[in-house]
């Protein structure tokens, strides 16, 4: 089964559009969370990252990338090629 | 402001600090549409790449081009949103020898993460002719602040003065034309410096209590005794690290020894005071230092910021100053100290009873000469162990201190030197010297030797004890070269060779006193 993958990003970042089309690529189902338009998503992941850099990728509600990290995605992810 | 306005603006900003903008377009645009949304909506061109968290002052952090990016882009090779990139290798800043005066973009954002006001930016008074509002420059920290901007990594970086004055790479060379061929392997680059026999004419300056210094300590000392030069121990490690400080770097020189070189303990005012002197060499300390000035400091004491309240309280013990600043930070603001001629010439005389060399430290400033006769005379007079005074002149580096006393303050230490009569000890100088030419120059002009810092705490870095050994090697390597091209096979004949330097022009001219 496929991990469950949450991704805080912005319209407007280029590194969540990224990750955001690695997903596509490799058939990903992922939820997507505005945090410009979800204050408490923002809160969140600030509080949770102690920093303000977005993408962040949560996995299974338990590992968290900050940014766009393709080997560190693969991995999580298990995706072989 | 429209899109291809913003695109002009931020050009002008990454060419100006010495970056790129990203070549690709698509993200270009998607990352300037972001921004003026994010003004549009929230007021301010936040990057779009950041949470904006409501808290404004929080917020001001990440308004483009954000606080962060400097660090990013010097270990990612560009910002979080990929708008900035450090510039291509091929381009010439990058590719040069790194000279700090090349480097100055860099050091001085990632370092202080603003930008200081300097000519390049604009016109003389350093204010950006184009101003895209960003607020980094040093006046928005001064109006964020109400303070004089220090480098922000408390003791964890290095800093030295940015401003380019006529320097030494303002004199050229000239090669003997007429004479017998040496051969650069072949030149003895030994002498005797400041009661010492060491191997090259180079000296480790004072790296005291700051983190980077300390952590680099061992190494330091190691490599000093491995290159057979004499390294210092800097000011307030005592005070800092007690007793096992001092030890740890005694030791790891002694260990190493091979007969060059020594392991030398400076002391400030209240080293001085906490009788740092006597129990360096009651430890094996081969020489003590006595501190009277920094050439970065420039009439400043050692400047620290720290937290906790209880080595606060140690602190002010030993006779420090201490200022708290709130939130359990403080300020220990070490004393620059008198310097009273009479009251020299009696701690001299003190000091010559550990039978040990004494070295002095002083920035150049008006009066040196003044004190250097001074020093001279009362050697003649009375039996002190006088042996080496190091001139630490602009350039000089240091853990901390602000940069308006780095940039404004003093000249470049060789400066002096043709003002000089014939010493009874070493003249050693010091600050921002970083190679074998700017040695070479030194001793053409008439120092006995040069004094580095922050070279060899970059080459520790990068190798440890091996690094400091490897780099003294290389300066050795350039002197023998060019002494093999002024014909003399002993690097100890081209000290006072002054009709070999040709200066640039006739303010470098007056500078060095060479007509």
């Amino acid at each position: 089964m496929q991990k469950k993958v949450k991704i805080y990003s912005s319209q407007y970042c280029t590194f969540c559009l990224t990750a955001k089309n690695f997903f596509k690529k490799h058939g990903i189902v992922y939820e997507d969370i505005n945090v410009q338009e979800d204050e408490q998503a923002a809160r969140y992941i600030t509080d949770l990252t102690q920093q303000t850099t977005i993408p962040v990728i949560i996995i299974d509600d338990k590992e968290v990338i900050v940014g766009f990290d393709e080997a560190k995605l693969k991995k999580a992810l298990e995706i072989k090629e | 402001m429209n899109k291809e306005e913003l695109r002009k603006h931020s050009n002008i900003y990454a060419e100006g600090v010495g970056y790129k903008l990203n070549p690709d377009k698509e993200t270009v645009d998607r990352i300037l549409e972001g921004l003026m949304k994010n003004e549009e909506k929230f007021g301010a061109r936040y990057c779009p790449c950041r949470v904006i968290t409501g808290n404004k002052e929080q917020d001001s952090k990440i308004i483009c081009p954000c606080e962060y990016h400097h660090s990013e882009i010097e270990v990612l090779g560009r910002c979080a949103c990929n708008l900035f990139l450090r510039r291509n290798s091929n381009n010439s800043l990058d590719t040069r020898a790194p000279k700090m005066k090349d480097r100055r973009h860099y050091n001085w954002d990632i370092t202080s993460k603003t930008h200081l006001l300097f000519v390049e930016h604009s016109s003389s008074n350093g204010i950006c002719s184009n101003c895209v509002k960003c607020g980094l420059c040093e006046i928005g920290l001064k109006a964020r602040t109400g303070r004089t901007p220090f480098p922000e990594v408390f003791g964890g970086s290095q800093f030295g003065a940015e401003k380019r004055l006529p320097d030494l790479h303002d004199l050229q060379i000239l090669p003997e034309i007429i004479g017998e061929e040496v051969f650069f392997k072949e030149v003895d680059t030994s002498v005797k410096i400041g009661g010492f026999n060491i191997s090259v004419p180079l000296s480790i300056a004072a790296i005291g209590s700051t983190k980077i210094g300390f952590e680099n300590r061992k190494e330091l000392s190691a490599g000093a005794a491995l290159a057979g030069i004499p390294v210092v121990i800097g000011e307030n490690v005592y005070a800092s690290h007690g007793e096992e400080g001092l030890k740890l770097s005694i030791k790891s020189f002694l260990d190493n020894y091979q007969n060059k070189g020594a392991i030398i303990v400076q002391a400030n005012a209240e080293d001085q005071k906490a009788g740092v002197p006597e129990k360096a060499v009651s430890m094996g300390a081969q020489g003590i230092e006595l501190k009277l000035g920094q050439g970065a400091k420039m009439g400043l004491g050692g400047e620290v910021k720290f937290k906790g309240k209880e080595l606060a309280e140690k602190y002010k013990k030993i006779g420090y100053r201490v200022v708290e600043e709130g939130e359990d930070m403080y300020e220990r603001h070490s004393s620059p100290g008198s310097i009273i001629l009479e009251d020299l010439k009696q701690k001299l005389i003190q000091y010559s009873e550990l039978k040990v060399p004494i070295w002095i430290k002083v920035a150049t400033g008006h009066g040196i000469i003044e004190l250097l006769e001074f020093l001279s005379e009362t050697k003649k007079k009375e039996n002190i162990k006088l042996d080496a005074v190091t001139l630490d002149g602009y350039g000089g580096g240091t853990g901390m201190s602000p940069w308006m006393i780095m940039n404004e303050f003093g000249l470049p230490s060789a400066s002096i030197l043709s003002k000089l009569k014939s010493m009874n000890f070493s003249v050693i100088v010091a600050g921002g010297y970083c190679d074998g030419s700017d040695v070479a120059k030194a001793l053409m002009l008439g120092a006995d030797a040069v004094s580095m810092g922050r070279p060899f705490l970059i080459a520790a870095n990068v190798a440890q004890e091996k690094g400091v050994q490897r780099f003294a090697g290389a300066i050795q390597e350039e002197l023998q070269m060019i002494s093999a091209c002024l014909r003399k096979k002993k690097l100890l004949y081209i000290q006072g060779m002054r009709d070999n330097l040709y200066p640039l022009s006739r303010d470098v001219a007056d500078m060095f006193g060479l007509h």
